[in-house]
């Protein structure tokens, strides 16, 4: 694994981040600093699900989108159990995936089970946009974000050679 | 030998949770786990003896401190192990770093670049093995980690079974008989290894030294102090802290050296004991939220 020494700006690598949009929201928030002279030496490992920022930023969205679903797809009586139920349900799926997978010889399925939760998600996301209810503001912010993140795709792949050459800068 | 009951591997301490750790790792994606790990550690406060272990260990920890408190208190204790124990099992099966940082960088490099071996002295905070598997990279010295073994024998094998891969960059001495253990570390020391001792805790079959931690009498391990009186070599303690998501601070602290003054041996571990109970009072108190002793330190508190 690579890591980048003392240079304070390579947490907003872009190769640190997971999603087209959050790599470039780091490519913007990320500013060239002179290597730190602090006496706590730092270490940041190059690894696309490092960013603590768009990880808990993302967990909160779905998290938050989920639980919206089940208690539109409930009665109100189950709702007070309802966020402990949907942190469940919502990486329930991952278990019988995984188990499917294994019986295939698949040991590291992180990236087909990111595929098909947020597969199900954009599925119910598109039913629950097409409803009357309130949570179809929550659905339509859900398929909002997805399109920019799609938009971001593009501007990155434009942009790909000033990220490489941050890399290049941070790795100096 | 008795066969164990199908059903004791899904005790608390039993294989089934190890294999289910090691499983998400390899299964769930990154960005959900927040969600997964906030679900298994209020899944994990129905864990009674845990929970109301860490509850007792955090009334003296902050005095004066409510059960109300303590008890979102002990989630943020669960929160934060599962935390660790995750980062430990994506080490080591998917070989992914956290990032790093290291306070005291001068120690540590004091100790890397001295002659002879050394004695590291940690306690069970944040990810003591992800930082031991971080020495065994970063340094020329081999480590040798000496850790309590686990209670059930299928989760001690399911370990040892693992701790067999990492053998080229550290090994791992389970603290099962004091005397023996002992030689080996004594001529591993010697022979300018390090070894890793935790020492917050006594294990039974190991010699205590009884104190006192934030006002409560606490048996230490007294083999660290008694292995470095006799090699001659100084006490480095070094803690691992969690900083946040994938991030840990390695904290190394000033030596502490076990000198043999007088003849009362007792006395001269003593004086060190003292310095190193300081230490960990004052790391505990500012990190008690990742100090995972699940059973109440002091017999008096239990």
């Amino acid at each position: 694994m690579r890591v980048i020494r003392d240079r304070d700006e390579a947490r907003w690598l872009p190769s640190r981040h997971h999603f087209a949009l959050a790599k470039l929201i780091g490519m913007i928030a990320m500013k060239p600093a002179p290597r730190a002279q602090s006496p706590i030496k730092l270490i940041y490992a190059i690894d696309r699900d490092q960013s603590t920022l768009e990880n808990y930023s993302v967990a909160i969205w779905l998290y938050v989108t989920g639980t919206a679903y089940l208690m539109a797809a409930t009665h109100p009586i189950a709702w007070i159990l309802m966020p402990w139920i949907a942190g469940f349900l919502i990486h329930a799926p991952c278990f019988l995936v995984g188990w499917i997978a294994g019986l295939f010889g698949g040991r590291d399925n992180r990236k087909l089970n990111g595929v098909l939760t947020m597969g199900m998600m954009l599925i119910a996301s598109s039913y629950f946009a097409t409803t009357t209810s309130p949570v179809r503001f929550i659905a339509w912010f859900f398929l909002g974000v997805v399109a920019l993140n799609a938009v971001a795709a593009v501007v990155m792949w434009m942009l790909r050679g000033t990220a490489a050459a941050m890399e290049r800068r941070c790795e100096a | 030998m008795t066969r164990r009951a199908w059903w004791q591997r899904f005790l608390v301490k039993g294989v089934f949770w190890r294999q289910l750790l090691r499983w998400a790792v390899l299964n769930i994606p990154a960005w959900l786990e927040p969600i997964v790990i906030a679900w298994w550690a209020s899944f994990f406060l129905l864990w009674g003896p845990g929970r109301r272990g860490v509850m007792t260990n955090l009334t003296a920890i902050k005095p004066g401190s409510s059960s109300f408190a303590n008890f979102f208190r002990t989630y943020r204790v669960f929160w934060n192990y599962a935390w660790t124990i995750t980062d430990n099992a994506r080490y080591r099966e998917l070989q992914s770093l956290p990032d790093w940082e290291f306070d005291g960088f001068d120690n540590f490099e004091h100790m890397e670049n001295r002659e002879g071996g050394s004695i590291i002295l940690t306690a069970h905070m944040g990810s003591y093995d992800l930082g031991a598997q971080l020495f065994g990279e970063t340094s020329q010295r081999k480590i040798i980690m000496v850790r309590a073994p686990e209670v059930d024998p299928d989760t001690r094998a399911y370990e040892q079974s693992l701790h067999q891969r990492d053998i080229e960059r550290y090994r791992i001495a389970f603290n099962e008989s004091a005397s023996e253990i002992a030689l080996d570390l004594l001529e591993s020391v010697r022979n300018g290894e390090v070894a890793a001792i935790q020492g917050d805790r006594v294990t039974p079959g190991v010699s205590p030294y009884a104190t006192t931690l934030f006002g409560r009498p606490i048996l230490l391990p007294a083999g660290p102090f008694a292995l470095a009186m006799t090699a001659r070599v100084p006490i480095y303690p070094v803690f691992v802290v969690r900083r946040g998501r994938r991030r840990y601070r390695l904290v190394a602290r000033q030596p502490i050296e076990v000198v043999r003054r007088g003849r009362n041996r007792d006395e001269d571990i003593g004086i060190a004991v003292a310095q190193w109970t300081e230490q960990l009072e004052s790391v505990i108190a500012e990190w008690w939220f990742q100090w995972f002793t699940f059973e109440p330190y002091s017999e008096e508190a239990a």
